[in-house]
């Protein structure tokens, strides 16, 4: 069987040409010898060559300059150079400069040549094969990120082209409630307030996945600025404390020491605190919130606590708080409806600060939703 | 009471179309009905509104192209339009149009009465300083900066004097950000890039709703703009042109402003 020509000698001694068929004559894979350039360069560009041996010492053409034309026009192509011990120099200076593969010094001994042949064909092999995966990889990520730019641009239009029809709804259900169009008893009120308060849970559903979505592709900015956690803190509870009031809960705040501005997106940072806070005064029936800042400057965060007297989470529950649509058997009626998607929505939020965000929780006692956020920068840039 | 305000409703969606007509006339607005664009222009022919409500994505004439025949090759259309939007494109929203005010759909019906009821009687949201409570409310400022950098700079020089700041950076979101949430004045660079700052400031004194803001138009200094400055700060609208060498310049500009 005929082997497929992979390595090219170029030598302008016939003597040295002359053995080295023979001395392939063994081998699995054939050899191409020649004493000229042009042939040369006519074999590397008709048969598959994965490597190249060439002499340094011609007179048409130095080997280290040979060499190097093979590398611009056959990158791939694993360069091995025959010296004498006076070329030591061009040699070195070959490898240094990435020329060359490797030398082989005059006179040889076979059985280093030959092994020298077959790493020189294995390292092509190798490279070939670990170039064909990345190629691979590249074009499978292309395509996983096509995919994902097919989805976002899915979930916004369905998002937009959901609001139409349930801008409809909503507002016929409301026009009733609101009694624009004349009394309504008290039952039909409650029938409708049922259906009222599906349709403001599905409006949220929405918004929620938009915001997940938008936040998860890296579209929203964050709007990072250095300033007060407490004022931010104070804001939310403020907006939430007669909620919490008319269940009788209180909210207090243990704001610790010495707590340093920090750069945060307020208006992303207020979402987060009205998603746990509002958590939190959900699943309370009796005591209260407290909402607690420490300073860990020496580890370079702040961490933000907000602490409930609720009934716990279940240990094996805690790790799938943050998914998406997981919402916990609470025991409670969930008379809100919550979407399933706000933990999500926080961790992301948390995330792109550069921060972190988990549960711990005592079944019976409370659970305390905790997240730290860094003092210096080290938030996610997109 | 002042004669009954007109209302043109143009909306393909004739559920929600007739919904808010019922909204309207319970409160004794006069409203009449267009399913397209087009419809729109021909009840203009015999219609003389008092306020616009226009739906964006409608079958033969949408809103957008609506609204460039209403305005006849001037920059503004001859009556007030409040638009409808399912949120899609707010970019090209505020780029092309100039309008006196959006709403977001879904939306709550008392939200849409108030906006309605703003833009016709041009009433204004803004300069609310005392809450229930009585108790001194800090003042809202919002910075619209597309570099983060200096909308940091700024940002912590006015939370630093006890301003709330609501920060926005590019030009679409800080017109978002001001007409969500009013601010007592509002800190624009004049150098944004989707919308320049200028034109923001100009779209949002269009809008009812926020056309009481103080606006500071701002560029840090710099020798070759000068004369592009002067043309833009004796533009309208702009309670302000500050060119800083020094971000600090902009906290007494405030200051001063919110004195007098």
């Amino acid at each position: 069987m005929e082997k497929n020509i992979q390595v090219l000698f170029l030598d302008d001694e016939e003597s040295i040409i002359d053995g080295m068929q023979r001395l392939f004559m063994r081998e699995p894979y054939g050899v191409a010898t020649t004493t000229q350039l042009d042939k040369a360069r006519e074999i590397l560009a008709t048969e598959k060559i994965k490597v190249v041996v060439s002499d340094q010492r011609m007179s048409q053409i130095a080997g280290v300059k040979f060499l190097r034309e093979v590398k611009e026009k056959y990158p791939d192509i694993v360069r091995i150079l025959f010296t004498g011990y006076t070329d030591f120099t061009a040699a070195e200076e070959a490898i240094n400069l990435g020329e060359v593969y490797r030398f082989i010094s005059k006179p040889w001994k076979t059985s280093e040549l030959l092994m020298t042949i077959r790493q020189a064909i294995e390292h092509y092999d190798l490279i070939a094969k670990s170039k064909t995966h990345e190629q691979e990889m590249e074009i499978a990520n292309r395509k996983l990120k096509a995919m994902y730019e097919i989805q976002k641009e899915f979930t916004s239009t369905v998002s937009h082209e959901l609001r139409t029809p349930l801008a409809s709804i909503k507002t016929a259900i409301d026009i009733v409630v609101k009694r624009m169009v004349g009394e309504i008893n008290a039952e039909q009120e409650e029938v409708l307030g049922r259906a009222k308060s599906s349709v403001d849970r599905l409006k949220r559903l929405i918004d929620d996945i938009l915001d997940l979505t938008k936040i998860e592709s890296g579209k929203v900015q964050m709007n990072f600025m250095v300033n007060d956690l407490h004022r931010v803190i104070q804001d939310v509870i403020e907006s939430q404390k007669d909620l919490a009031q008319s269940r009788g809960l209180t909210i207090k705040v243990e704001y610790g020491e010495h707590v340093p501005h920090i750069p945060l997106d307020s208006d992303r940072m207020i979402q987060v605190l009205n998603n746990l806070i509002g958590n939190a005064i959900k699943f309370t029936k009796k005591g209260g919130i407290t909402v607690k800042t420490e300073d860990k400057s020496s580890e370079n965060h702040v961490i933000v606590s907000i602490i409930d007297t609720g009934k716990g989470i279940a240990p094996e529950d805690l790790s799938k708080l943050f998914q998406k649509f997981q919402q916990i058997e609470s025991g409670h009626e969930n008379e809100e409806g919550g979407t399933g998607l706000g933990l999500a929505i926080c961790k992301e939020i948390v995330t792109r600060h550069g921060g972190k965000i988990w549960a711990e929780s005592q079944p019976g006692v409370g659970t305390s939703f905790k997240f730290l956020l860094p003092i210096q920068e080290r938030r996610v840039t997109q | 009471m002042s004669q009954a305000k007109k209302i043109l409703l143009i909306d393909d969606d004739v559920n929600l179309q007739q919904l808010m007509k019922v909204i309207f006339k319970s409160k004794n607005y006069i409203v009449e009905t267009a399913n397209n664009g087009l419809e729109g222009l021909e009840k203009l022919e015999t219609v003389k509104p008092d306020l616009i409500v226009l739906d964006m994505n409608m079958p033969k004439m949408g809103g957008l192209e609506f609204y460039q025949k209403i305005c006849e090759g001037q920059e503004h259309p001859k009556y007030p339009v409040l638009v409808l939007t399912a949120r899609a494109n707010m970019e090209q929203l505020f780029k092309q149009l100039n309008i006196d005010g959006f709403m977001a759909k879904p939306f709550e019906i008392v939200d849409l009465l108030t906006e309605v009821e703003t833009i016709i009687e041009k009433k204004s949201n803004a300069g609310i300083k005392v809450d229930a409570r009585g108790a001194r409310v800090p003042h809202k400022i919002c910075v619209v900066e597309n570099n983060p950098e200096m909308l940091n700079k700024i940002g912590s020089i006015f939370l630093g004097s006890g301003y709330m700041v609501n920060p926005a950076q590019n030009g679409t979101e800080g017109i978002e950000r001001i007409a969500g949430a009013v601010p007592d004045v509002a800190l624009v660079s004049l150098g944004l890039e989707d919308i320049a700052g200028d034109m923001v400031i100009l779209k949002l004194k269009l809008m009812a709703k926020t056309q009481d803001v103080k606006y500071i138009l701002y560029t840090p200094k710099s020798a070759e703009r000068a004369a592009i400055a002067q043309k833009i700060s004796q533009k309208e609208g702009i309670e302000r042109f500050v060119e800083f060498s020094d971000p600090q310049e902009l906290l007494s500009a405030v200051k001063e402003m919110l004195k007098g």
